[in-house]
């Protein structure tokens, strides 16, 4: 189960075998106390022997310093390795995240990641920085101090044989008890990241249609179950702190009847009873402390099990050996068929077609026909669950999906931005110059606009570039993806909000500035599409018309029939 | 096409409109009553400074049978009478401790998690009210780790605040107070040692106070005053 962790801590070995170190001495200097306390009390308080005073006390304070030291060592490399250990364990997390397909993803809700990447690294790392101190620590000092208690008198035995089973049921009770509230409870923290992140990505939609109040509510269910789900953790640490308490103080006090006893009978001295006391109080005292330490402990069970559970998730998406480094790259499609998970029959099927390099295709066809699913199996967002596709010959799983996404682009509908300047976001990661950036965006058909700029290319985005158009945000995509030179680029829907006009002229660009460049394009408009090479048309994830506008004209009525729609009767 | 404004000037303009004063008034609220039923609150004040009683009555009273254990030899069986009997007391205050106790930590989790509960739905609730304007300049990420964990520390810190800091104070002043009855230069120390402990975490942890203060604050911000 902590195997995520055990993988994570291995690079601090030397750090960990360090801390435990400290942690033995530590450990050994805080017991020897109550011995040295005793003595004082018995050779010098006790006899009045002001020289033994001094010295033993001289002692202790060396010791205390000593301890002090060496205390606040370990805090340090305690801390220390919790930060790293969780801050590898959080980038692990974003890695294996963005690793994983699109099929895979969608499977699960961006709460649901969030909360793993940080909830779970969050308790992870509570756990690491309390484990050396609240556990480690406790339980040395514990073995220590039984031993030495008993080494002073083995009845006061009796004392941990009567309570430590009673404190270690209660505790194994608390841990078995809380463990699904926990789980419980990550699972609403999701809930809450999920509601929150949809309505904040929606926001005009939930102004626009006054959803305020239902957005409320989708938030109120999972944050109420949080609430009492938390009650129920906080009523038992309400009762398990004070309950461990008290069995701290009747250990006390059962050692006090001991000692009494022991004493009426001669056989113990005042200094034995005053380290015998603060033995019980030292062992007791760390019992409480790995008490508190409990829930923590449960906690991370129930964290450590979803981040092995989210870790043993394997893409659906193997990535192939072979790089992909030719020029010229030739796709065919043979009986490819494609179905959604859980989906009842297929949203491609029987798709047989070869694209050379070099060509325009534009892909048309009615809302929900496959157009988009067609698209992505280019760049492998998803592989095809009938048939086969072929680049050069070659299985296109067999490629490295690195290599392939390099030189096969796909700009959808929709793309994201950050908050970083334009020059930025065009780069997007990828190291190109301020020419470079310029001359894709002027392709695009966004340099005048950006030019015109006070700052330019250097100017701040909004956060998703909500500072621009829809249409501008289309270009700004289609000129991040001409920066990176693709030898395929497939735009999905991604100029439906640039004008006929716009839209004319980047077409006519793109063919002039990367004339080699395999153009395919996903849309609906027949009057800027029809000069492709090649028109295919879908209905119902099938082919049902293949060829130039005017063949398609003649030969394919559902292709005619959209052309009559949008007012083309003839060729533009 | 036209750029829809220049975002640098909408962003980051919300953070120097709110003067002191209202910070200090905005953290009082959320500090004090804004969320706690008086009749609630009293009752975790009363039972602190009970326990903070018993915290100081108590050591003495095990000093005085250390003590008895010590002269046993000389008091013979007298002294292990009088001995059971302190251990019957002793046994019947921690059982009235621990039941304060657990009184104190049903009160101050239902307070904090409620209070936690009805913030998040009172910021939420702002946020989703909030013009388009300042969820489009404020990142995602940072609204949200606002609106859940901010709000998380804040009702971890009315246990610390109510419980812990009430009950460690009146347990200092008491037991400082106690001391000095027997002897004065020790208490003095005592005291002294208190106060170094003190300048010294708040020398080391003012840095990190006022960090989390100022996240604090930016959270109330946010959504309380736009």
């Amino acid at each position: 189960m902590f195997h995520s962790y055990a993988v994570r801590l291995k690079p601090h070995a030397r750090s960990i075998a360090l801390a435990i170190l400290l942690l033995a001495a530590d450990v050994a200097v805080q017991s020897v106390f109550p011995l040295l306390m005793g003595r004082m009390v018995s050779e010098g308080v006790w006899l009045g022997n002001r020289a033994a005073i001094r010295d033993i006390g001289a002692l202790m304070l060396m010791l205390t310093v000593l301890s002090c030291g060496v205390g606040l060592w370990l805090c340090y490399l305690s801390i220390s390795i919790a930060q790293k250990t969780t801050n590898r364990l959080r980038k692990d997390v974003h890695h294996h995240a963005l690793s994983l397909s699109l099929g895979q993803l969608e499977k699960m809700t961006n709460g649901e990641l969030l909360t793993r990447a940080m909830g779970d690294s969050q308790v992870t790392m509570q756990f690491f920085s309390q484990m050396l101190m609240m556990l480690f620590k406790p339980l040395l000092l514990v073995v220590a101090g039984i031993g030495l208690l008993i080494g002073i008198h083995p009845r006061f035995s009796v004392v941990f044989v009567t309570l430590v089973p009673v404190q270690a049921l209660l505790l194994f009770l608390f841990t078995r008890w809380m463990s699904p509230v926990f789980k419980r409870m990550q699972t609403h923290v999701e809930g809450m990241n999920t509601a929150m992140q949809e309505a904040l990505d929606a926001i005009r939609t939930v102004k626009a249609y006054g959803g305020e109040e239902t957005e409320a509510r989708r938030f109120d269910k999972p944050s109420r179950s949080l609430w009492q789900d938390s009650m129920q953790i906080q009523r038992a640490i309400a009762l398990l702190n004070p309950s461990m308490l008290l069995l701290m103080n009747l250990g006390t006090l059962l050692l006090l009847w001991l000692s009494s006893r022991l004493s009426f009978g001669g056989q113990l001295d005042a200094g034995q009873t005053m380290a015998a006391l603060s033995y019980v109080q030292q062992v007791m005292m760390a019992i409480l402390l790995m008490g508190q330490f409990f829930p923590t402990l449960s906690r991370v069970k129930v964290s450590a099990k979803r981040l092995e559970a989210f870790f043993a998730i394997r893409d659906d998406v193997p990535d192939g050996a072979a790089a992909l480094s030719a020029e010229a790259l030739e796709w065919s499609f043979t009986e490819v068929g494609f179905a959604y998970p859980g989906q009842n029959g297929f949203s491609l099927s029987g798709l047989n077609l070869t694209l050379p390099q070099g060509a325009f295709w534009a892909v048309v066809g009615p809302v929900g026909c496959g157009k988009s699913t067609f698209a992505s199996l280019f760049p492998r967002f998803y592989d095809p669950t009938a048939g086969q596709i072929r680049l050069n010959g070659v299985p296109l799983a067999d490629y490295s999906l690195q290599s392939l996404r390099q030189k096969v682009i796909l700009v959808v509908q929709e793309s994201d931005f950050s908050s970083e300047t334009i020059a930025d976001n065009i780069r997007y990661g990828f190291a190109a110059t301020q020419e470079a950036v310029a001359a894709a965006a002027r392709v695009a058909q966004l340099d005048d606009t950006i030019s015109a700029l006070p700052l330019g290319y250097e100017t701040p985005m909004q956060e998703n570039g909500l500072s621009f158009s829809g249409g501008q945000r289309q270009c700004l995509a289609i000129a991040r993806a001409l920066l990176r030179k693709p030898r395929v680029l497939i735009l999905d829907a991604s100029t439906t909000s640039v004008d006929l006009l716009t839209e004319a002229k980047l077409y006519a660009a793109l063919r002039e500035a990367h004339p080699g460049m395999t153009l395919l394009v996903i849309g609906q408009r027949i009057a800027t599409l029809a000069g492709a090479d090649q028109m295919m048309m879908m209905e119902r994830g099938r082919v049902v018309g293949m060829g130039r506008h005017a063949d398609l004209l003649r030969t394919c009525e559902p292709y005619a029939a959209m052309c009559r729609s949008q007012c083309l009767e003839a060729e533009p | 096409m036209m750029m829809n404004g220049d975002p640098r000037a909408q962003a980051g303009g919300a953070r120097e409109r709110y003067p002191f004063r209202q910070k200090r008034l905005l953290l009082r609220q959320m500090l004090t009553a804004a969320y706690l039923k008086p009749a609630a609150r009293n009752a975790l004040l009363i039972s602190c400074v009970f326990t903070a009683a018993l915290n100081v009555a108590i050591p003495p009273l095990i000093g005085q049978l250390v003590e008895m254990i010590v002269h046993l030899p000389q008091t013979g069986a007298i002294g292990l009478e009088g001995i059971a009997r302190g251990i019957t007391l002793l046994v019947g205050l921690y059982l009235f401790t621990s039941a304060l106790g657990y009184g104190q930590g049903l009160l101050g989790a239902s307070l904090s998690q409620k209070q936690a509960y009805r913030l998040r739905e009172a910021i939420y609730g702002k946020l989703l009210h909030l013009p388009v304007v300042d969820t489009d300049t404020h990142a995602h990420g940072d609204l949200m780790s606002r609106t859940l964990n901010d709000v998380e520390t804040a009702s971890q810190l009315v246990i610390q605040v109510l419980c812990g800091l009430v009950l460690s104070s009146l347990t200092a002043v008491c037991s400082i107070a106690f001391i000095a009855a027997l002897n004065r230069d020790i208490a003095l120390f005592t005291l002294a040692s208190a106060a170094v402990s003190m300048l010294l975490s708040l020398a080391i942890s003012g840095k990190v106070f006022r960090a989390v203060g100022e996240s604090f604050v930016k959270m109330i911000f946010a959504f309380s005053l736009n």
